[in-house]
């Protein structure tokens, strides 16, 4: 049967290996096995994608990392803009971001599964199984304290921090929002 | 060099009691589910789908079960556990071969969930399609028929159980209030 290296032209590689790669040496359809999040992804021909996530381009006029909340941008009389996403704007929410750029990038955004969330500088420790918020700060997230919530929850943590680490990604099961 | 047996599938096209069956396998080889029509590929651990990934279990295996984030160890997975859950389900565990704590099992996270555990009984067996399913408070693990409330997370897609405690669902991660 198929040897690995064969069925991914890239092989098994992390996120932080995959996106080193350099760009000149892609081409369109290549795929690779991301180990972080045990998927396969491919090169659309500007980003590395898998079936958890969307593309948009950026209009938040800045750039945006990973774990970053986005929503549709409405404003925008162009399609596929995302902005960072304000949770007053619920029906517009489309998932936290995977791959980051500046300003007009292509960036890809998670929209279901296991994902690194960022969680808002107030927050000091997370609970592996409590709600998480979207916060007032726009793109980030709060841990809720507790397994029920209601409005502007998008997932439930998976991992306890006693002390949140340097970058504030905390890995969340990302489901829709709910907005009622 | 490895060959691919039909088409871009290294396993062909097989129906679901063959792909399990199956032995040998590598990372990342792929097969064409003609059961489901769904394209599988084998994780290292299971043959998943796109909705689906694999999480260690916490939770003694029930396939169809209905999941929460674990609450003793990170990135894993547990039964729900009733009400105190209500709003913390992340998904059903299906297409499962393996059954004990500590084993490696699919998650279905988003989408058609074949398997759907429910409560036994007449209610949630004779749910009609478009139903919501919601948690059950008397047995871990398990849905129920739902009214317009909290703990709702998802919908009835067939019209009687499958088998007693089995039902089709679409399960998406919106609560109602």
């Amino acid at each position: 049967m198929t040897y690995l290296a064969e069925r991914f032209k890239y092989g098994r590689k992390t996120k932080a290996q995959i996106d080193s790669i350099p760009t000149s040496n892609l081409l369109v359809g290549d795929n690779v096995w991301n180990t972080d999040i045990n998927k396969e992804e491919f090169w659309t021909g500007e980003v590395w994608v898998n079936d958890d996530c969307v593309v948009m381009i950026n209009n938040e006029g800045a750039s945006v990392g990973t774990g970053i909340l986005m929503e549709v941008d409405n404003s925008s009389s162009t399609t596929y803009h995302t902005r960072r996403a304000d949770r007053t704007n619920s029906q517009y929410y489309l998932g936290a971001v995977y791959r980051g750029g500046d300003d007009g990038d292509k960036i890809v955004i998670a929209c279901k599964g296991l994902y690194p969330v960022y969680f808002r500088s107030t927050v000091t420790t997370t609970t592996r199984g409590n709600l998480c918020r979207h916060s007032s700060q726009p793109g980030e997230v709060i841990d809720e304290g507790s397994k029920t919530g209601g409005i502007n929850i998008i997932g439930v943590i998976a991992e306890s921090y006693g002390t949140m680490p340097g970058d504030r990604l905390v890995n969340v099961f990302i489901g829709s929002k709910d907005i009622y | 060099m490895g060959f691919l047996s039909k088409g871009s599938y290294a396993y062909g096209n097989r129906s679901y009691t063959d792909i399990l069956a199956l032995t040998g396998m590598s990372l990342g080889d792929n097969v064409f589910d003609t059961t489901y029509s769904y394209e599988r590929i084998y994780d290292g651990d299971n043959w998943v789908h796109g909705n689906q990934r694999s999480f260690t279990t916490d939770g003694g295996l029930l396939d169809g079960a209905v999941m929460i984030a674990s609450g003793s160890n990170d990135n894993r997975i547990d039964f729900h556990n009733g009400s105190a859950d209500s709003e913390a389900i992340i998904g059903i565990v299906e297409d499962s071969v393996n059954g004990s704590v500590g084993d490696v099992v699919p998650l279905t996270y988003h989408g058609d969930v074949r398997k759907c555990l429910v409560t036994a009984g007449a209610s949630p067996d004779d749910a009609a399609t478009g139903d919501y399913v919601q948690i059950s408070t008397s047995s871990n693990g398990y849905g129920d028929i739902g009214t317009l409330a909290p703990d709702i997370f998802g919908n009835y897609i067939d019209s009687a159980a499958t088998a007693t405690g089995e039902r089709r669902i679409i399960f998406r991660h919106v609560e109602r209030f």
